[in-house]
């Protein structure tokens, strides 16, 4: 299966300054296989992404579909052919 | 009477009614920057008879890429009497009262915000955003959450009682310090436009509301997103509030 992924410019620099990405996924590939398949060639993003438990990081935000991981079931939320996958961090400047 | 406002008033969503709301309504600004710039400049526009405008700074040399209420010959001088100078220039009408503090407590705040109908956050870094977030629900004061980074922004209507609150958006800010934020002007002048939208629907009792919504906009690539924000039952800041919604 295919999704598509977007992510903010400070994400993206570690995708070599790439907004949006494809990934080819295995069936029954859940949010943390997507993390862990990311690393590979976003190197740091799994440790941005997640804090020290495997959890979100409070700061940041993954959404399938532009639904909060976090109030679905978190790093074991399925993915499906098709879904959009945006990762927002909170940001701070005015 | 309201000659300045014919535009406006000719909307059914205004008329003079809504006009009148307007004057007789007060927002709050939580930081003089680059949000509230743009923010007051439309809310002033607009004709909302009060504005109140926080901020403990004075206008430097660096923030005039993006903080339209102040000049090069108001460098040096607060924040909000640069901004209180631009701002009655601009639309005599308005009051605008300036608090050049810093908001260093949640009570401090709930005192400040008591007076006004709305919040709107243009703050610059994320103790004061918790700080707002707190206060408001402790005063059931509806809040506009606006924040920038680089070409981005995002923009959030929180309405305590009835809305999710920050907390349930970020349930806690980032470890690490940014340093100094790279922003460009457009990305604070049009998150702030859109927090005076917001504002100004929310007065005007009209619209659809940014509530349990997230907006994010990216400039860059002229890329609008907006993503579902749900309320956290267990946030340690509005868990226990009764809600309506």
């Amino acid at each position: 299966m295919e999704i598509t992924l977007r992510l903010t410019k400070a994400l993206a620099r570690l995708n070599k300054g790439q907004k949006d990405a494809v990934r080819t996924l295995e069936e029954g590939c859940d949010m943390a296989g997507l993390i862990n398949l990311l690393e590979k060639d976003m190197a740091g993003i799994k440790a941005t992404l997640l804090n020290e438990t495997g959890e979100i990081s409070e700061s940041i935000n993954i959404y399938i579909n532009g639904e909060n991981i976090r109030y679905l079931q978190g790093t074991r939320s399925p993915l499906s052919n098709g879904d959009h996958v945006g990762i927002i961090p909170a940001a701070a400047a005015g | 009477m309201f000659e300045r406002y014919q535009r406006q008033t000719l909307l059914p969503e205004v008329g003079i009614q809504g006009q009148e709301t307007l004057k007789n309504s007060s927002v709050l600004l939580v930081g003089a920057g680059g949000l509230g710039s743009s923010a007051a400049f439309y809310l002033a526009a607009a004709g909302v008879g009060h504005i109140g405008l926080v901020d403990d700074d004075v206008v430097d040399q660096s923030n005039l890429n993006r903080q339209i209420l102040h000049t090069p010959g108001t460098i040096g001088k607060s924040k909000v009497a640069s901004a209180r100078e631009t701002l009655k220039r601009f639309n005599p009408d308005v009051t605008i009262t300036p608090h050049p503090i810093k908001i260093s407590s949640e009570n401090q705040l709930e005192e400040l915000i008591t007076d006004y109908d709305l919040v709107l956050d243009c703050t610059d870094n994320y103790p004061t955003r918790y700080t707002i977030n707190q206060a408001c629900i402790h005063q059931q004061k509806p809040w506009i959450y606006g924040a920038v980074s680089e070409f981005e922004g995002q923009v959030m209507t929180l309405i305590p009682g009835t809305t999710p609150c920050y907390r349930c958006l970020y349930p806690s800010a980032p470890a690490a310090s940014e340093g100094i934020a790279a922003v460009m002007g457009v990305a604070p002048g049009l998150i702030g436009t859109l927090q005076a939208a917001e504002a100004l629907k929310y007065l005007l009792d009209t619209g659809k509301l940014l509530t349990g919504r997230l907006l994010f906009v990216d400039l860059m690539d002229i890329h609008f997103d907006i993503m579902t924000v749900t309320r956290n039952k267990e946030c340690p800041a509005c868990g226990h509030s009764i809600f309506s919604g």
